[in-house]
């Protein structure tokens, strides 16, 4: 199942993404979060996907990422989180 | 999830038993480090109590303590009797040492880290062990930000920070190899310390990456910090006037630190303070790779013979220790080299602005517990080796963010002074 993530996953506007992919877990083995349309990503937004990551484990799901920008996937790196998701692509590379 | 509980109401929930009456000459307000070295011995007895009076009631909302269990004073001196938390990757016999790890639950130390003992010898108790993201890398400690529950207090001395912002010990000690110390202070709003590298005994500490690992302190405040820096020996030095750096262009935060860190270096420009831009960026954005090599290259040989034991029972290490054998001995050597030639490059900051002033994280803590936060803002300076201490800027009812202030190398007693100085004006 892949989630097309829109805009700017940032405090204040993260609530939406943790409750509608969370819903998602107990319904499917994989989710797949499409991060060509983030614009702006933020360490409250980094804790919303990380958290969803661990409650994707929890469930027997697994959470992957893909599309990222080059600045989305260089806030993964230096938080030292690119490893913790299998990361597919970079800003135009869609996946098959 | 447990409603938000902000510090206001924790302090609420204490009584007026443990509240300070100063005017009966009571120190039995546990929060204070500058308090508790005024306080009489008596006074420093019934402090002891609402501390852990001040833990039983409010830890099984912060978890901020792996084990509570007093040891006993063995010596007399200026810390007689002044209990604190020692993050659980320092070794302790009669104590667990669980280095945040399932794996070794129950552990106890082979040793005292030396740091313990010497806090000992000055009459200090070790109250307890404060809970650690896993081996001091990225799996979280269970441990809540008193200042709000439904978000991190940071990491990885998750514990040592929440339990002095709950004021439930006057200090804590905490480890940096990255921003283990400085982002957590930042996010509970207290004062985190991490002095020169080398500069405290790393002996009985688990490593991480021995050229980056530093020993630090929490306190609930600048003058605290100072007094117990004070209390260890150190030199606390003279008040200087001094001509602080700000980054220009400022470096890549989230909007409310960006808002919070202009605000507070407009106010010191009002109160008459000299600030001068300094052009760091190009500095210190490649240290965060660069330091960033090193913990993992030195990480991952220090834990591969666990993980051959382990696998992924490690967790985050795991990932650490498969990524980190990925770089090769001459990534690492080109890594310390860029950071040695941006120590040189700072030293000529450093000439102009003796203090240099930076946000001490990105931004406020993140919702929930599974994410302890960017590191970015301190990761460049702990790879650097310089002092570098958060105290909270003013923030109205937001979460807190910390001002972080560095210095060269050795002049630790400098950046506490300016701290001390600059707290007032954020009153």
């Amino acid at each position: 199942m892949v989630v097309e993530c829109t805009g700017r996953v940032i405090s204040g506007g993260t609530d939406e993404l943790r409750h509608d992919v969370k819903a998602l877990f107990p319904h499917t083995k994989r989710v797949i979060l499409d991060l060509t349309n983030v614009t702006q990503l933020d360490s409250m937004g980094l804790g919303a996907i990380v958290s969803l990551y661990a409650s994707a484990k929890a469930a027997g799901c697994e959470l992957k990422l893909i599309n990222l920008s080059k600045r989305v996937r260089e806030i993964f790196r230096v938080t030292n989180l690119l490893s913790v998701f299998e990361v597919y692509g970079e800003h135009i590379i869609k996946m098959p | 999830m447990t409603s938000p509980l902000f510090r206001r109401d924790l302090l609420s929930l204490i009584g007026a038993s443990l509240v300070a009456k100063r005017g009966e000459g009571m120190a039995a307000n546990p929060e204070l480090f500058e308090d508790w070295l005024r306080a009489t011995p008596a006074e420093r007895k019934q402090a002891l109590a609402a501390s852990l009076e001040r833990i039983r009631r409010l830890d099984d909302s912060i978890h901020a303590w792996v084990e509570v269990l007093p040891q006993p004073q063995i010596a007399d001196g200026p810390l007689a009797g002044i209990p604190f938390g020692a993050k659980d990757i320092m070794e302790t016999r009669a104590l667990v040492t669980e280095y945040g790890s399932p794996i070794y639950k129950g552990r106890h130390g082979t040793e005292d880290a030396a740091m313990i003992r010497r806090l000992e010898s000055l009459g200090a108790i070790l109250l307890g062990k404060t809970h650690t993201a896993q081996f001091a890398h990225r799996t979280p400690a269970p441990t809540r930000n008193p200042r709000n529950l439904e978000h991190t207090p940071g990491g990885s001395s998750s514990g040592s920070a929440a339990a002095v912002a709950a004021g439930m010990v006057p200090f804590a000690m905490g480890t940096q190899t990255a921003g283990s110390i400085l982002r957590p202070a930042s996010y509970c709003g207290v004062t985190g310390f991490k002095p020169t590298f080398g500069t405290l005994p790393l002996t009985g500490v688990l490593p991480f990456a021995h050229s980056l690992d530093t020993l630090g302190l929490f306190t609930n405040t600048p003058q605290g910090m100072l007094a117990l820096w004070g209390a260890l020996g150190q030199p606390t030095g003279r008040d200087e006037e001094i001509t602080l750096g700000v980054p220009e262009p400022l470096l890549d935060v989230e909007p409310a630190m960006a808002k919070a860190f202009s605000d507070a270096v407009a106010v010191l420009r009002k109160r008459g303070w000299k600030l001068q831009p300094a052009p760091l960026k190009p500095l210190l954005d490649p240290l965060i790779e660069e330091s960033r090599i090193v913990m993992y290259y030195e990480g991952a040989r220090f834990h591969q013979e666990r993980y051959k034991q382990y696998g992924d029972r490690l967790e985050a290490v795991a990932e650490l220790v498969r990524d980190g054998l990925k770089i090769s001995d001459q990534r690492c050597r080109e890594a310390l080299a860029v950071i040695a030639k941006s120590k040189e490059k700072l030293a000529e900051h450093y000439q102009k602005t003796p203090i240099i002033l930076v946000p001490a994280a990105t931004g406020p803590a993140p919702l929930g517990l599974a994410f302890t936060g960017n590191s970015a803002m301190n990761a460049p300076w702990t790879a650097l080796g310089t002092p570098a201490i958060s105290i909270p800027m003013p923030v109205g009812n937001s979460l807190p963010l910390g001002l972080q202030l560095t210095a060269a190398p050795g002049q630790d007693a400098r950046v506490l002074r300016t701290a001390v100085r600059i707290a007032p004006v954020f009153r």
